[in-house]
């Protein structure tokens, strides 16, 4: 048993205080969006060389924000002022029971998160675990509280997203998935609780329809052409390639080798196209280049074309 | 009759303790960042001020800590919160539903739930202050007195919208005005100055000018029309809001940059007025002290008086004519330069200023600064919003009794 969020508040705790684990760009939107929702964050790098946690990888990220008028500049400076940077998970921060991983990666990647969690904050910590393209019962065999344990999907654009998946697993108790639930709210946003089936709802829709795109222009489309058409066509914010070059094209191929092994359909085999770019490490907008390339202002230009 | 007058924002609760018709406060004070790390307490008491820090999670929290100031031995004005005769909240929204104050009742706080969706930005912060009151003070009468209630005499073809008329029957998409209870505050005070309080005639523009700011027509104490609408980014160029602007052109914008909703409402609330014009700052006084050496702070401040300006001119052509014109606010008040760049281009009216009266009207002062051969009286006037709301609820709460 899990304790509840009330019984959790008697000790002291609280979710306005929550630790997110980051392994890059996702890892800091997660923690400048819970931020920005007045939460206290603690922020811990798992992978350094490819991890800016500290003030400066937020300051370049918040600028952005602001240019684009996602937030003003004190509400930019408020953000930074409740985030830390934890050097490593040894124990949690005294109020905080939540522990909310914002980082990508496979189902063994996940697994061994998992059980260093466990070891570092024991029984009573409530993870809520990001889980790709692998059903969360799968990615908790092999630790000893289960229970504690809820996916959380963050699929991008994080901060916009007015909904969040919540996955339980198939031990996750009720006391776990409300906090992870509460968190959800406490962001602004709303829980949508999906059936705990690898990849749950978006993850599994989106590879498909990226898959159908790259077919189509496999066919002879051009990917501008196909990305405004599905735009318009289906009133999406993003085509598939500008939403492909935003998550990460390695991200996106793991998600596809995951969903291949649990669900054993091919339907989700990796295309051509994104293999190839993965292979070239164009791995989308943060290296500049994937689908599309990106100025330096972070402008998209489709491919072969200086500017858009 | 003590009344606690309570503003609850999202991480702030403003209070003073009155005893109407008293303008002067007992005590007054802002608790800050509510749930925020760092939360403090300035409280101003028998001419001394105080800052006091402790983290406060929730309003309930807030409003206990202010109940804890208020009976304090030092800092204190009353010995039990038993003393407290009424709590008086701050409203922002009342929709159709409220035209006057109201007593606070489960009833009341139904109709106050379900008018959120019209100021989602400000009605759940108020109704948090009044929970927590009805937590903390379960005996005492609560009243809440709306900021938009002023403006509900507004014609209807002065609240419509030239939409398909379907969008204000199903959705009541119309014009409220905001900034209700200084318009009503100021043209009452005027009115009695110049002895007209009882005239149907009297024909008065109130210019609200503050980080918000508006205009609004008052006919015989009553309102005609007001700049703001349906939220308070239409009318003026305000701190960090647009005001008026071609609507087709958020379209554009949206479609040029790809913006969501939340972008675009930030754009027009956070990132446009006299910041996003001057580049420098959304604070008048900061660009008063720039205007002779930055170009930014020059334009944002003669497009700021500009449309004021037109605003006032269709106002008065909406009245049929104008007896006094009133500017309050913080920069209502204090811009002697605003008010410089307008009053001459009303003299067709028979407007005249004083320079002098307009240059001494500084620091917060009530005063009239139009010379006595001037047709239309110009005043600058100290809004009072806390003393008209614990007047309402001292006489809501009053009636209640009898």
């Amino acid at each position: 048993m899990s304790p509840t969020i009330d019984e959790q508040k008697s000790t002291g705790r609280s979710l306005e205080e929550v630790v997110v684990l980051s392994d890059g760009r996702l890892g800091r939107e997660v923690a400048a969006a819970a931020s920005f929702c007045g939460l206290k964050v603690h922020i811990i790098c798992l992978e350094t060389e490819k991890c800016d946690c500290q003030a400066d990888g937020f300051k370049a990220d918040l600028k952005a924000k602001v240019q684009r008028w996602t937030l003003s500049a004190s509400e930019a400076k408020a953000v930074l002022s409740r985030i830390s940077t934890l050097k490593e998970l040894k124990s949690l921060p005294a109020k905080a029971w939540l522990v909310v991983d914002a980082t990508n990666g496979g189902l063994e990647k996940k697994k061994e998160l998992l059980r260093r969690l466990e070891v570092a904050c024991g029984a009573d910590v409530i993870v809520a675990v990001n889980p790709g393209g692998v059903a969360v019962a799968k990615l908790c065999a092999g630790i000893s509280h289960p229970g504690s344990v809820v996916g959380l999907r963050f699929f991008p654009p994080v901060w916009d997203s007015p909904k969040l998946e919540v996955i339980p697993g198939r031990n996750s108790t009720p006391e776990a998935v409300a906090a992870v639930s509460e968190f959800v709210k406490r962001m602004g946003k709303t829980p949508v609780v999906t059936p705990d089936i690898p990849g749950a709802y978006s993850v599994r829709s989106f590879v498909s329809l990226l898959n159908s795109a790259m077919k189509t222009v496999d066919a002879g489309g051009k990917i501008c052409g196909t990305d405004n058409s599905l735009r318009s066509a289906m009133g999406l914010t993003s085509g598939p390639f500008a939403l492909a070059d935003s998550i990460g094209l390695d991200v996106i191929s793991e998600w596809c080798e995951d969903l291949v092994r649990e669900s054993g359909s091919a339907e989700f085999s990796a295309h051509r196209m994104l293999t190839e770019r993965v292979g070239r490490r164009e791995i989308g907008f943060e290296c500049g280049k994937g689908f599309f390339e990106y100025t330096t202002d972070g402008r998209a230009c489709c491919p072969g074309k200086s500017t858009k | 009759m003590k009344v606690l007058v309570v503003n609850a924002g999202s991480s702030s609760i403003k209070y003073q303790l009155l005893v109407p018709p008293n303008p002067e406060p007992l005590c007054s004070g802002t608790l800050e960042k509510i749930g925020i790390p760092g939360s403090f307490l300035t409280h101003k008491a028998k001419g001394e001020k105080y800052r006091l820090d402790r983290d406060v999670l929730d309003h309930s929290q807030g409003i206990e800590w202010v109940l804890e100031v208020l009976v304090d031995s030092k800092m204190g004005v009353i010995r039990s919160i038993s003393e407290l005769d009424a709590v008086g909240h701050r409203m922002v929204h009342g929709g159709e539903k409220f035209y006057e104050p109201a007593v606070v009742t489960p009833e009341v706080m139904q109709v106050l739930i379900e008018c959120t969706p019209l100021a989602p930005l400000h009605n759940p912060h108020n109704i948090k202050g009044i929970d927590a009151c009805t937590k903390l003070l379960p005996g005492t009468p609560q009243a809440v007195v709306f900021d938009t209630a002023f403006h509900h005499t507004m014609p209807k073809y002065a609240y419509l919208y030239p939409l398909p008329m379907e969008l204000y029957e199903k959705h009541r998409y119309r014009r409220y005005g905001f900034h209700g209870t200084s318009h009503y505050y100021v043209a009452v005070e005027v009115a009695k100055k110049m002895g007209r309080e009882n005239d149907p005639n009297f024909k008065v523009v109130t210019c609200h000018l503050g980080n918000g700011c508006s205009v609004a027509a008052v006919k015989g104490g009553k309102s005609i029309d007001t700049s703001m609408g349906y939220t308070p980014v239409e009318g003026l160029m305000m701190g960090t809001r647009c005001g008026d602007v071609d609507p087709f052109l958020f379209v554009a914008i949206m479609e040029k940059y790809n913006l969501n909703a939340a972008q675009l409402s930030n754009l027009m609330n956070k990132f446009s007025g006299l910041l996003g014009i001057s580049g420098l700052s959304n604070d008048m006084r900061t660009l008063e002290e720039n205007m002779g050496k930055h170009e930014g702070a020059k334009l944002a401040i003669e497009m700021f008086s500009y449309r004021v300006l037109k605003y006032i001119g269709a106002y008065t052509a909406a009245l049929g004519g104008l007896d006094a014109l009133v500017f309050t606010g913080g920069i209502g008040t204090n811009g002697d330069v605003i008010r410089e760049w307008i009053c001459p281009n009303l003299s067709y009216l028979g407007l005249k200023m004083d320079p002098e009266l307009n240059k001494a009207a500084m620091g917060n002062k009530t005063m009239k600064i139009s010379t006595p051969d001037s047709r239309v009286e110009v005043w600058a006037y100290l809004t009072n919003e806390e003393l008209v709301i614990a007047e309402q609820t001292a006489e809501i709460v009053g009636s209640l009794k009898k």
